[in-house]
């Protein structure tokens, strides 16, 4: 088997937990913002959000790894508001007929909790490849993730924009700045610094969270890994392994025969991520014979994806 | 470039070039700290002083830790914190003074890389900054035996309430500042006169033109869309005389780091400047809008410097179209 | 008449644009916002899909409003449902007549379809149009004015981000999204300027 450099830690290696810390959500994907720059103002507030995104995460992500990868793209991404409407409408009926006053001051974001845009990204990106069970690892280490830094963000805008933690006046100060948009980006952009900052050191120091890399990478360096990713795919053997471990190549009896034709050239080719789902060949096959390049560039995006902890890569 | 320098050399220039641009800016903005210590007495100098230690120290502690060097040599903290301190009330507490410092540098200066990298004019954020989360306090405006006793309130708000009448008004406390407002930039005069020094100052004369192009379009906007019933020319006046407009077109809008290159392109950002004041003067909730408006436009700029780029593309390409085109005709 | 009614949407849109930004000063769509702004390319393409889908939940919403009066005393819940509804299906008959539509655009418009249309900004419209009781004109002006802002938003956003990729003096704990984050968060400043306050939510809190 062909040696690799550098530590590779597969999918089964790492700790969930450690995903949520090093693939946060709102810090590290900056996705889901929305509804934490706009409401998330107290802590109560940070709580409902990170609630009713775990519970929709921890719903859609399962679902769309085992029932939902079937439909095209298109048709999966309004089953997430489906879902999230059959979510949120009864809590909003429930909430009225409590006359909470969180509903006057989620106002129209109450709603709109269920268009929480980390849903789509973590389905579409992940769940989509996935068996169930690291579909169902990823909706926690995400929701635990972002209902961390919700309620961190929550909790530092009360105290310095209200002087209050869940509603008990602490402080005579009052920010009112903090309240706004405005606010909640600093807040979230000091916080996603201080982040870096705490990876990179553990890093340095040889403290390994989640992921095998907790660094950002030079351009240069990204170049350099890619390339020994593509070496790596030339081995087979490698090559079946790590993508087992990655939980997208099935065991041999689940991989359906190859059906559909090569497409025409003069076609648009389809999204990297479904061709390495639909044209996957057999197991023995993917041993024996060079896997497409389509499939390799698949592959090779998937790998750096799931590497970086499956988030939106930084500009 | 000049590729024949070594590196360190250059570096050593762009420093002490810096470091005097400052230092510049620096001996321009006294004067309007010795009219504000002359009308408001020793809380003004301590709102000034506290405000620019507050930002050198912030400085000093952040250049350490997050950008591994230091940057205080420049002289840029000071001036920031000065800047601050002139637009704020001259009674007002001075922690109002270190919150406005602090959030300038360790929000807009630190995080970008520095003096010559941040986007955004720090002061011009720090003063917005307050104005929104401190509305009242940033708008109490102290008294003083100098100010002109016709009215309490600032000309920007009368302007805004329509309630200006120019026959009450003595021009030349309007001058030389014996208004209520800001504490250090009311003094119309003497920031014209620093205005007229600025163009006999090397450095400083191209620099000059964004201001020329920030007042000639307030005064345009002033004069088509009036806000003192039935007088244009005095609606010209109380415009570019009142709040911190004059202020902002000569101190903080020639930042160095946001200027653009060309004098011509300096004419446009001054002009497109003032137009955004002047539709936040209009159109905004606060008295005293002109940061807001320098942050738009600092954000603007990147956004016209690659249209004017794409449309030089464009014209090169067609150029070279037409060029071919005569070619393969011959 | 008709001058009074386009200088009403007229005003509408720049309510939308400037005076309540809906990005800056309400955090609408900001995720789509950031996401479009990294891609260099179909900015304007993508606010013309939000533009379009704003316009027509707004129409929608406000025609069931006047065709069914009852609409009007609904609850906040039901609104929520019906609203939700409205979009859903919307976006699905727009789904279906795109997949079998032979366009040129088929690709793209599939591809970006459930991020232009189930989003935030989109959805928050017919609230908006609600609270302020707009009528159908102002409600289509509001949902053009939703798209400009939006378009406004990226273009910003993608040139402050080509800036900062230029600068290599950004520490290195600030370098992708904290910066970006900081600089969307000061051009939100700047905008407040016009407002003075946030869109939405009380401003004391709970």
């Amino acid at each position: 088997m062909q040696k690799h450099d550098g530590p590779l830690v597969t999918a089964k290696e790492r700790h969930w937990l450690g995903d949520a810390i090093v693939a946060n959500p709102i810090l590290v994907q900056a996705v889901g913002l929305a509804p934490v720059v706009a409401v998330a103002t107290t802590v109560r507030a940070a709580l409902l959000l990170a609630a009713v995104t775990a519970a929709l995460l921890l719903i859609c992500e399962p679902l769309t790894a085992v029932l939902l990868r079937k439909l095209p793209a298109w048709l999966r991404v309004p089953c997430y508001f489906a879902i999230g409407l059959a979510l949120v409408v009864p809590l909003v009926f429930l909430l009225e007929s409590m006359d909470a006053p969180i509903v006057a001051s989620m106002d129209i974001f109450l709603p709109l909790l269920a268009l929480n845009s980390v849903v789509a990204v973590r389905c579409e990106r992940y769940a989509v490849l996935r068996a169930a069970p690291a579909a169902l690892r990823d909706a926690a280490a995400n929701a635990a993730g972002y209902a961390a830094a919700a309620l961190l963000i929550g909790f530092l805008r009360e105290l310095l924009g209200h002087g209050s933690v869940w509603g008990r006046h602490t402080a005579d100060w009052n920010v009112r700045g903090l309240w706004m948009p405005f606010g909640g980006f600093l807040v979230i952009g000091l916080l996603a610094a201080g982040l870096k900052l705490l990876l990179r050191t553990l890093s340095e120091h040889g403290i390994i969270i989640g992921a095998h890399r907790a660094m950002e990478l030079a351009p240069e360096d990204r170049e350099v890994r890619k390339e020994k990713t593509r070496k790596l795919f030339e081995d087979a053997e490698t090559r079946r392994r790590v993508l087992r471990a990655a939980g997208v190549l099935l065991p041999e009896e689940e991989i359906p025969p190859t059906t559909e034709p090569a497409p025409a050239p003069t076609e648009e080719p389809p999204p990297a991520i479904e061709s390495a789902a639909r044209a996957a060949p057999k197991q023995a096959d993917a041993v024996t014979r060079p896997l497409p390049d389509a499939v390799l560039a698949a592959l090779q995006s998937l790998e750096e994806m799931d590497l970086e902890g499956g988030g939106a890569r930084d500009t | 470039m000049d590729e024949k320098q070594p590196r360190w050399k250059q570096v050593l220039r762009e420093s002490r070039a810096l470091r005097r641009w400052n230092l510049t800016s620096l001996g321009l903005s006294l004067p309007l700290l010795f009219v504000g210590y002359y009308y408001y007495g020793s809380s003004a100098l301590r709102l000034a002083v506290i405000s620019a230690l507050t930002a050198v120290a912030c400085e000093a502690v952040a250049g350490r830790l997050v950008l591994r060097r230091r940057t205080v040599d420049d002289w840029n903290a000071v001036v920031i914190g000065l800047w601050i301190a002139l637009m704020l009330p001259a009674g007002c507490s001075p922690w109002l003074g270190v919150t406005g410092a602090a959030f300038a540098v360790l929000v807009v200066k630190i995080p970008f890389g520095g003096t010559q990298s941040a986007p955004f004019i720090p002061a011009a954020a720090g003063f917005a900054f307050l104005t929104v989360c401190f509305p009242e306090r940033v708008f109490a405006y102290a008294p003083s035996a100098f100010v002109d006793p016709i009215d309490s309130r600032p000309l920007a708000a009368l302007l805004r309430g329509g309630q200006f009448t120019p026959r009450n008004w003595n021009i030349s406390s309007i001058l030389l500042g014996q208004t209520v407002g800001p504490m250090g930039t009311g003094g119309i005069l003497m920031i014209a006169v620093v205005l007229l020094v600025m163009l006999l100052l090397h450095g400083r004369r191209s620099a000059a033109l964004a201001s020329f192009g920030f007042l000639a379009i307030c005064a345009l906007t002033a004069y088509l869309f009036p806000r003192v019933e039935n007088n244009r020319i005095a609606s010209v006046w109380m415009e570019l005389c009142s709040g911190s407009l004059a202020f902002a077109a000569v101190y903080l809008l020639p930042d160095p780091a946001s200027l653009p290159a060309r004098w011509f392109t300096r004419l446009g950002y001054g002009a497109m400047a003032g137009l955004l004041a002047m539709l936040l003067r209009y159109l905004g909730s606060y008295d005293e809008n002109i940061c807001f408006a320098l942050l738009l436009a600092n954000a603007s700029l990147p956004l016209l410097e690659r249209a004017r780029a794409e449309l030089r593309h464009i014209r090169a390409e067609r150029a070279e179209k037409k060029g071919g085109g005569v070619n393969a005709k011959a | 008449m008709i001058r009074e009614t386009l200088l009403s949407m007229f005003n509408a849109s720049l309510y939308a644009v400037f005076l309540y930004n809906f990005i800056f000063s309400g955090g609408l769509g900001t995720t789509e916002v950031i996401r479009a702004a990294k891609k260099n390319g179909g900015m304007l393409a993508f606010a013309g899909l939000i533009s379009f889908f704003s316009m027509l939940t707004s129409a929608v919403s406000r025609l069931l409003t006047i065709w069914i009066p009852s609409f009007e005393t609904l609850s906040f819940a039901w609104r929520c449902l019906l609203f939700g509804g409205i979009l859903l299906v919307l976006y699905l008959l727009t789904g279906v007549a795109l997949a079998f539509l032979k366009i040129r655009a088929q690709v793209f418009l599939l591809k970006y379809l459930g991020m232009a249309v189930l989003n935030t900004l989109v959805m928050a419209i017919p609230f908006l149009n609600f609270q302020r009781s707009h009528d159908l004109p102002r409600a289509l002006a509001f949902g053009l004015g939703a798209g400009i802002a939006f378009a406004g938003a990226s273009l910003l956003i993608n040139s402050g981000m080509h800036k900062l990729q230029q600068n290599k003096s950004i520490p290195v704990m600030f370098t992708g999204v904290p910066a970006t984050l900081i600089y969307t968060g000061l051009l939100a400043l700047a905008f407040t300027g016009f407002t003075g306050a946030s869109l939405f939510g009380a401003e004391g809190g709970i």
